[in-house]
């Protein structure tokens, strides 16, 4: 069975708190208080062998240790995973030979060393036959275009360059399914276009299945055909990105220019007025008056321009974080 | 004079905030004591009994047991705070404060050492009844009068001589491993692990004249009796002596630093 | 049994691969090198002092001579490079606390044996051996020892034995990060039972003998080569020299996976 299953999967951690001051030092030599906080709350999902999806979530809402139970580094407290076909946490050698981890903050390289001797490493960690190896390299390198960059120390390099490298590494065993947590970040836009236009090409050309997690929006927009939304330890969305503009906005934003002036006044009763200048306005509306609205600012004057927008994605999926923000998330024991 | 006194109670509290640290380090200050005992025990019993290196068995004994955990008190570690400070750039935030670096830094030493300083009377207690009982030994109580205030003018002492050293990590980077290698060489030198006199007559004739032998050699004389009540007050001011040299040597290191550090821009 | 043999081939080659990787990046950085190559010597200069003080006196040890206890030394200088050498042993606290673990859990193969001989520190080790090697090559010659293939094979053979136990104490040391918050005073607690080798096991009374042979086993890392070949050691010690190794390798390796449980179920 290939592709990924997760059933009701919820995840505790245990810490301890300890407040300001002396007193609280001498007390906790004794006694500490145990708390409990919930970082997966019972979350289930499926994804299609091939399918790219993304995990989307501010920080701490979980992503990471989402991404981390499915790699087999965590245990689940409780709930069911299944990796096709395999228990991630079991760790068999046969899963771990055809699933790559990839976090944008670890590093599997060899600071010192060239990336290459990392990479060969991993030929012989990974029982590559000759080549294979070749090959494998040979074409990541070519669609990272990295060809110069090989023989240079990797603490030289920048850390695009060192991205690159570092996912080249994940991917030399042709990996089946791909885990990819926070992948871009800290890089510059560049870089992140690169490793984005690379995931889709891989993504397209092997048909591997995927799965990443980012705060990024636009790495998620442009690659995944479905999106995750996790938010507080729920899973508060499971769609298309599209699916998510629908729901929560049917407002539609309304550029204009005109070629002479309009006053602010003739305005204000088409709809909610976002912006105005004496040549130009932004304009809020529902999305079945956008026709009409269209009509009317052409009465008031004569437009030189006009452009029809759909409100911004950022502000409909911070609503859905939003929704499970009120729910504490601690709990004492 | 607030804000020292902060800096102090935060170092004692981060002493005690790991209840396993402090139980073990008392354990690994005590286990390498037994073991140097079982040398001198074994060494003094194949001697029958004579003084070996100026030094009667029961003064053997105390200097050893002493000298692990005066060692480890006076021993600051301050090298490698100063170092991190300097080259992770955390000194901006104490230029723009109004705060005296060394001096903030002084104060968080001794917080930090409170832990390890009743380690070592406890420890000094113990080791003279036990003596005492054991071997008739006694120390005059001038002795300890004057010990303790020679140990802690070895902390400070100690303290300015690694914060010399640390100023140089305005110089040099990648200074973290000579650190260590200094410090461990210059413990054997200051009489951390044997009397200096084991070393030869050379090497104690020189150590009068420099600071090492006076953060731990000679305030342990002091309580072993091994130097007299006279002697023992000439040591404490000599300390001094040093300490100030030390201390306007750190001030000179530490102002030439920024200077360079300020220049540079970190 | 073909299966089998594939796995051997497999960790030597991944093995000796790594050991080529921590040479190369060693290297590239010779000041860092020499720079551990001191901070190595300086504590030799301790350990070498105390040899200092038993020779320039001449002191018998129990029942050994001055010259016997150079073989100790150096048997004691050798094994803490050793120890010093497993640099992948001895950095799992840090690997842990920076959640380091986490890639290499990923890669196929025993997590025991990627983590443990996955790096070496070159410089730490390097004069240990040399200096401990050396000094118990002239130990074992200005005692007379007949130079045997027999008694070679026997020094040899324990010197093995206390690389596995400086394996599997040192392991079991690290692995201590799982239940402890900080782990410095664990590795100076350590540290300073270490160093009880600093001295032949005959300098300690009866009862620290034996706590230091079956409650705390830490003699055998060092004492039983010398006190094998100088003939010191009876057949119910010379095999308690074998099954203390075996038994700590496996409790080390139980210790192991239970904190691996640990880092899988607590680790954030």
């Amino acid at each position: 069975m290939e592709g990924i299953v997760v059933k009701n999967l919820s995840r505790d951690f245990e810490y301890y708190e300890k407040e300001a001051g002396m007193k609280s030092s001498i007390q906790n030599l004794f006694h500490r208080k145990k708390q409990i906080r919930h970082a997966v709350k019972n979350i289930s999902f499926e994804v299609q062998k091939g399918e790219m999806v993304g995990f989307l979530g501010p920080n701490g809402a979980g992503k990471t240790t989402t991404i981390k139970m499915l790699s087999g580094i965590l245990h689940p407290t409780s709930g069911e995973i299944s990796v096709n076909g395999y228990v991630p946490w079991e760790r068999k050698n046969e899963f771990k030979k055809q699933f790559a981890y990839v976090a944008g903050q670890k590093s599997q390289l060899w600071i010192n060393l060239p990336a290459v001797d990392s990479f060969a490493l991993n030929k012989s960690i990974y029982e590559l036959s000759d080549t294979e190896y070749k090959q494998t390299l040979g074409e990541l390198v070519e669609l990272f275009g990295v060809q110069d960059f090989l023989k240079v120390q990797v603490r030289r390099l920048s850390l695009g360059e060192r991205m690159k490298m570092e996912m080249i590494a994940a991917l030399l065993h042709r990996p089946k399914v791909i885990l990819l947590d926070e992948p871009t970040i800290g890089l510059d836009f560049i870089a992140q276009n690169n490793i984005r236009e690379f995931l889709k090409d891989y993504n397209r050309k092997n048909g591997v299945t995927m799965l990443l997690t980012s705060h990024y929006l636009k790495d998620i927009e442009e690659l995944c055909h479905r999106t995750i939304v996790i938010s507080h330890g729920d899973l508060v969305y499971n769609g298309t990105l599209e699916h998510i503009r629908n729901i929560f906005s049917k407002k539609r934003l309304l550029n204009v220019r005109w070629n002479a002036p309009v006053g602010r006044e003739a305005l204000t009763r088409l709809g909610a007025l976002k912006s105005w200048e004496p040549m130009k306005a932004v304009l809020e509306v529902e999305d079945a008056d956008v026709a009409q609205t269209i009509q009317r600012l052409f009465e008031i004057s004569e437009v030189g321009d006009i452009n029809i927008e759909a409100a911004p994605l950022e502000e409909s999926i911070a609503r859905l974080y939003g929704q499970e923000a009120r729910e504490a998330d601690s709990e004492q024991v | 004079m607030n804000k020292y006194k902060t800096a102090f109670l935060v170092g004692v509290s981060n002493s005690m905030e790991f209840r396993f640290d402090f139980f073990m380090n008392l354990l690994s200050t005590v286990f390498p004591i037994i073991m140097q005992v079982f040398i001198w025990i074994s060494m003094y019993g194949g001697n029958g009994g004579d003084a070996m290196y100026g030094y009667t068995f029961p003064q053997m004994i105390l200097y050893v047991v002493v000298a692990g955990a005066v060692s480890k008190f006076t021993n600051t570690g301050v090298e490698y705070l100063v170092n991190e400070d300097i080259h992770s750039g955390g000194i901006a935030k104490y230029l723009v404060r109004p705060v005296n670096y060394i001096g903030f830094r002084l104060c968080d030493t001794i917080g930090n050492k409170l832990a390890s300083m009743i380690t070592m009377v406890i420890l000094t207690l113990l080791a003279l009844l036990v003596l005492f009982f054991a071997v008739d030994f006694v120390v005059v109580p001038a002795a300890v009068l004057l010990f303790f205030p020679s140990l802690i003018l070895a902390a400070v002492l100690n303290f300015f001589l690694f914060f010399c050293l640390s100023t140089m990590a305005f110089w040099l980077t990648e200074i973290g491993n000579f650190f260590h290698a200094m410090s461990v060489v210059i413990m054997v030198m200051s009489g951390g692990v044997f009397p200096v006199s084991v070393f030869g007559h050379t090497y104690e004739r020189i150590s009068r004249f420099i600071p090492l032998s006076y953060t731990i050699n000679y305030p342990i004389q002091i309580l072993s009796g091994v130097v007299s009540t006279g002697e023992a007050v000439e040591v404490l001011g000599i300390q001094l002596v040093w300490i100030f040299l030390l201390a306007a040597l750190a001030r000179l290191g530490w102002h030439r630093g920024l200077q360079k550090y300020v220049a540079v821009g970190g | 049994m073909k299966e089998r043999w594939r796995v051997l081939k497999w960790y030597l080659k991944v093995a000796l691969h790594f050991g080529k990787l921590s040479l190369q990046s060693v290297m590239e950085y010779p000041l860092n090198f020499a720079s551990g190559v001191c901070v190595e010597l300086a504590y030799m200069v301790i350990k070498l002092v105390y040899l200092y003080v038993v020779v320039s006196t001449g002191m018998k040890v129990g029942s050994l001579t001055a010259n016997m206890v150079v073989i100790f030394v150096g048997t004691y200088i050798f094994m803490t490079g050793i120890w010093m050498l497993l640099s992948g042993v001895n950095g799992i606290p840090d690997q842990v606390v920076r959640g380091d673990l986490d890639l290499i859990m990923t890669k196929p193969g025993s997590l025991q044996f990627l983590q443990t001989f996955g790096k070496y520190n070159f410089a730490l080790a390097l004069p240990n051996l040399a200096a401990g090697t050396i000094l118990m090559v002239v130990g074992y010659r200005i005692c007379d020892i007949p130079v045997t293939p027999g008694n070679i094979a026997i020094f040899i053979f324990y010197l093995l034995m206390g690389t596995i136990l400086t394996y599997s104490f040192g392991l079991m040391a690290s692995l201590l990060v799982f239940w402890v918050t900080s782990l410095n005073a664990v590795n100076t607690l350590y540290s300073a039972l270490w160093d009880y080798n600093n001295m032949p096991m005959e300098l300690y009374p009866k009862i620290i003998k034996q706590i230091g042979t079956f409650l705390i086993p830490v003699f055998l890392i060092t004492n039983w080569s010398g006190m094998a070949v100088l003939g010191k050691l009876d057949v119910l010690q010379l095999v308690w020299g074998i099954v203390v190794p075996v038994l700590a390798f496996f409790l080390s390796r139980q210790i192991w996976k239970a904190g691996i449980r640990r880092y899988t179920s607590a680790n954030g």
